[in-house]
C-alpha cells in the first residue's frame, strides 16, 4: 500500500515517506488511491468556484504514481538518467477533467520542483519536472518556466478559469500575469481593488 | 543613571493621590510601608513628589542596590515586591449616590437621515443572493470576508471590500452597525448604548431605521469559504 499511504499523507499532512528503491504499484494499491483521491476531490470541489470538471480516476492515480516516483528520484540520487526517463513517464492532459483530477496531487509540483532544484539545479529530474509543469499549467502556478504553457483548456472551463486566475493572484505569479490574456482576467477579477489584492500588479498593468 | 526610590508609611497611602498622574511611577506595598520607584533626579523637582511624607529616600543603581544620598556604600537591595503602575495601585473609585437619581425625561436614541455616506463595513443581504455570489466569486474577494446567517435567511457580511450585492450597507461606530445614510441623532449616546448592551465587546449591535436593534455575537461569524457558504442553510421547523 505504498501509493495509497503516500497519497493519504500528501493530502492530509503534506509530509510523505517513500520506499527506498524504485517500485511499481499493485492494482489494489491503485484502487485504494483512487478511492482516497475521489473523496478528496469531493471535499476540494466544495471550495472551488462553480461546477468543477468530473473526476477522472485514471488520470488522478497516474498523477499520484508519477508524483510518488518523482519524490523517490529526488531522494535516490544514484539512479541513472536512462532509468529515470524510463521510470518517470510524463503524460499530458486531454481535457479540463484531466487538469482538475491530476491537480489533486500535482498542486504540490511547485514545492517538489523547488526542492529538486535546490539539490541539483542542472539535474535531468529538474528538466523533467519543468516539462511536466509546462504540460499542467493549473498545477504549476508559481513556477517560472522557459516555455509559456498552453492554458487554452483551462479557459474553456469557467470553474478552471476562475481557479487558475485565483491561484495566479494568490501566488502573485508575475511571470504568468504578464501574458496579455491573463492580465485581462486578473484585472476583471480584482476590479477597482487591485491595490488591495495585489498592489504590485498595478505596475504590470501599465507594461 | 540612578533611580530615586521613596518609602512612605502604609497609613499615608491616600497621599499618593497627589502624584497618581505621573505616568511612569511604580508602587509596591510591604507589611508596613509603600515603596515608590521610577523617579529621576529631574522628576524629583516636582513639588507634588516633594510634598510626600517620605520616611526614607534612596538611590538605586542598575543592579538594584540601594544607597543613601551622597553615600557610596549600599545599604540594601530594592525589595522584591509586586511592582505595579501607580495609577493601577491607586485605582479610582467613582462616588456612589446617597439616594438613587430620578430621570425627569427619557431620551430615545434615534437614527436620523444623514446626507453623509460613510465607508460601509457590513452588508445585510439574503442567503439566496449570498449563495449565488459564493458560487462564482473570486477566492481573493471571499478571503477578506466573514459572514453570519440569521434564521430569517438573512446574511450579514463583514469585511473589506464588501461585495457589490443588493442589500443594506452599514457603517460602524465601535460595535454599533448603523445603516448607511443614517446617523445617531445624539452621537455621544452611542457610547452609552454599547457600554450598556455590549460591555464585553463580544457582539455587534445591528441597528435599523425604525429604532430597533439586535445583538449579533461575534462568534456567529465564520470566514467566507466557498464551502461554508454552500453548506449554509436554514432548517425550517
Amino acid at each position: 500500500m505504498f501509493l495509497s499511504g503516500f497519497t493519504n499523507e500528501l493530502i492530509n499532512t503534506g509530509r510523505v515517506s517513500v520506499a527506498g528503491s524504485l517500485i511499481s504499484f499493485e492494482e489494489e494499491d491503485k484502487r485504494d488511491t483512487v478511492a482516497l483521491l475521489e473523496n478528496y476531490y469531493r471535499q476540494i470541489a466544495l471550495d472551488c468556484p462553480g461546477t468543477v470538471p468530473a473526476f477522472m480516476p485514471d488520470v488522478a492515480v497516474k498523477a499520484a504514481a508519477y508524483f510518488y516516483s518523482a519524490v523517490q528520484l529526488v531522494i535516490l540520487r544514484d539512479v541513472k538518467n536512462e532509468a529515470l526517463l524510463e521510470y518517470l513517464q510524463a503524460f499530458s492532459p486531454a481535457s479540463p477533467e484531466d487538469h482538475f483530477s491530476a491537480d489533486l496531487v500535482f498542486n504540490h509540483l511547485p514545492a517538489l520542483l523547488d526542492l529538486a532544484f535546490g539539490l541539483a539545479p542542472a539535474d535531468i529530474l529538474v528538466t523533467q519536472l519543468k516539462q511536466m509543469a509546462v504540460q499542467w499549467p493549473l498545477s504549476s502556478v508559481g513556477i517560472e518556466l522557459e516555455t509559456v504553457p498552453d492554458d487554452t483548456m483551462l479557459f474553456s472551463h469557467p470553474a478552471l478559469q476562475q481557479l487558475y486566475i485565483d491561484r495566479i493572484i494568490a501566488q502573485k505569479d508575475k511571470w504568468r500575469a504578464s501574458s496579455p490574456h491573463i492580465k485581462q482576467y486578473i484585472t476583471e477579477t480584482t476590479g477597482e481593488y487591485t491595490h488591495i489584492f495585489w498592489p504590485e500588479f498595478e505596475d504590470l498593468k501599465t507594461v | 543613571m540612578k533611580e530615586i526610590i521613596l518609602q512612605i508609611a502604609g497609613k499615608d497611602k491616600t497621599v499618593l493621590a497627589l502624584v497618581r498622574c505621573i505616568d511612569k511611577l511604580m508602587a509596591a506595598e510591604d507589611d508596613h510601608s509603600i515603596w515608590i520607584r521610577g523617579i529621576t533626579d529631574s522628576d524629583y523637582q516636582d513639588t507634588a513628589l516633594q510634598q510626600l511624607p517620605v520616611l526614607h529616600s534612596f538611590y538605586a543603581d542598575a543592579q538594584g542596590y540601594l544607597f543613601r544620598k551622597g553615600q557610596i556604600t549600599p545599604i540594601g537591595k530594592v525589595p522584591e515586591l509586586n511592582w505595579i503602575r501607580l495609577n493601577k495601585f491607586l485605582a479610582v473609585e467613582l462616588p456612589v449616590s446617597l439616594l438613587p437619581g430620578t430621570l425627569d425625561t427619557v431620551t430615545t436614541i434615534k437614527l436620523i437621515p444623514s446626507p453623509r455616506i460613510r465607508e460601509s463595513v457590513a452588508l445585510l443581504t439574503s442567503l439566496e443572493v449570498w449563495k449565488q455570489y459564493g458560487e462564482t466569486a473570486s477566492q481573493i474577494r471571499l478571503n477578506n470576508l466573514v459572514f453570519a446567517v440569521s434564521d430569517q435567511q438573512q446574511v450579514l457580511i463583514m469585511g473589506s471590500p464588501l461585495p457589490s450585492l443588493p442589500g443594506k450597507e452599514f457603517w460602524a461606530i465601535d460595535s454599533l452597525l448603523i445603516p448607511n445614510g443614517y446617523e445617531p441623532e445624539i452621537m455621544m449616546a452611542v457610547g452609552f448604548l454599547t457600554a450598556m448592551h455590549n460591555s464585553s465587546n463580544n457582539s455587534y449591535l445591528l441597528a435599523d431605521e425604525n429604532q430597533r436593534w439586535q445583538s449579533i455575537s461575534k462568534s456567529s461569524f465564520v470566514p467566507a469559504r466557498r464551502s461554508a457558504i454552500r453548506l449554509s442553510s436554514i432548517t425550517q421547523p
